[in-house]
């Protein structure tokens, strides 16, 4: 596992929804309601905490800003971004699968 | 026609903004609705029908450059920007399915806040401190001068 990317885990659940948005070009709204959409509901983003998250991922460089729609910034992931995403994915993986497996006995 | 305007006094420190939130919600149910700020403290408000709003307060010094986004989101998110105050963005929304809005939606999110607000709290603390300590040594230089002046007198 790289180090240099490991350090960014575990992503907070809002970050994790986020930077899945984020797969594709999209603006501040268009993730606030993919979000909603993704978790069924169940994870809201408000606007302060996706302008905070936003910065935090663009000075990391885990996303970038690929233009702007009036004046909206429009982000998508880095390929530094996409690596983070994919351990902390596989990380979700193996946490579900050993879940599973305990599921049984409770 | 235009609206009748009410300016109230009322202070609250820095760490009180939910306090602050909490009256200006039941400020708007009286039907006195936050409109701008004069001097710290002073608060005006347009009187019309009472209405259920959230209000919300956020520790924010903004670059220029950042100031479109930044609104932008809020305003796509349904809220109304009402001011600025020494770094304060106030907030509000209408409350309509019962459900409160929040600007914050997570706990390290809130704590990012807090902490933005404890380091200006922190540097304004520490130029207290050195003015405080300039002015004493001053004082200090000032009374030996005093001292030998009268010492040869």
């Amino acid at each position: 596992m790289n180090q240099s990317e490991a350090k960014y885990l575990p992503l907070t659940e809002a970050t994790y929804y986020i930077m899945l948005a984020l797969a594709e070009p999209l603006h501040g709204y268009g993730v606030m309601q993919k979000v909603d959409r993704m978790s069924q509901g169940s994870v809201k983003v408000g606007p302060g905490t996706l302008y905070g998250v936003f910065n935090t991922l663009e000075k990391s460089e885990l996303i970038f800003k690929v233009g702007e729609d009036d004046r909206r910034k429009i982000y998508q992931l880095t390929e530094k971004g996409k690596k983070v995403l994919l351990l902390q994915i596989n990380r979700i993986e193996h946490m579900a699968a050993i879940g599973s497996e305990v599921k049984i006995i409770l | 026609m235009k609206n009748k305007t009410v300016t109230k006094f009322k202070w609250f420190w820095a760490w009180n903004d939910a306090v602050e939130e909490f009256w200006l919600e039941e400020m708007s149910k009286k039907g006195y609705h936050l409109s701008s700020f004069g001097v710290p403290g002073f608060y005006e408000f347009v009187v019309s029908n009472p209405k259920r709003y959230a209000y919300r307060l956020d520790y924010q010094i903004l670059y220029k450059k950042d100031k479109n986004e930044y609104f932008q989101l809020f305003k796509d998110a349904g809220w109304e920007h009402i001011g600025e105050m020494s770094g304060w963005q106030y907030f509000r929304k209408e409350v309509i399915t019962g459900e409160t809005p929040e600007i914050y939606t997570d706990t390290e999110s809130k704590v990012a806040k807090y902490k933005r607000l404890l380091t200006f709290l922190g540097i304004l603390y520490c130029t207290n401190v050195v003015l405080f300590v300039t002015r004493i040594s001053n004082d200090i230089s000032a009374g030996k001068s005093c001292l030998k002046l009268l010492a040869r007198a």
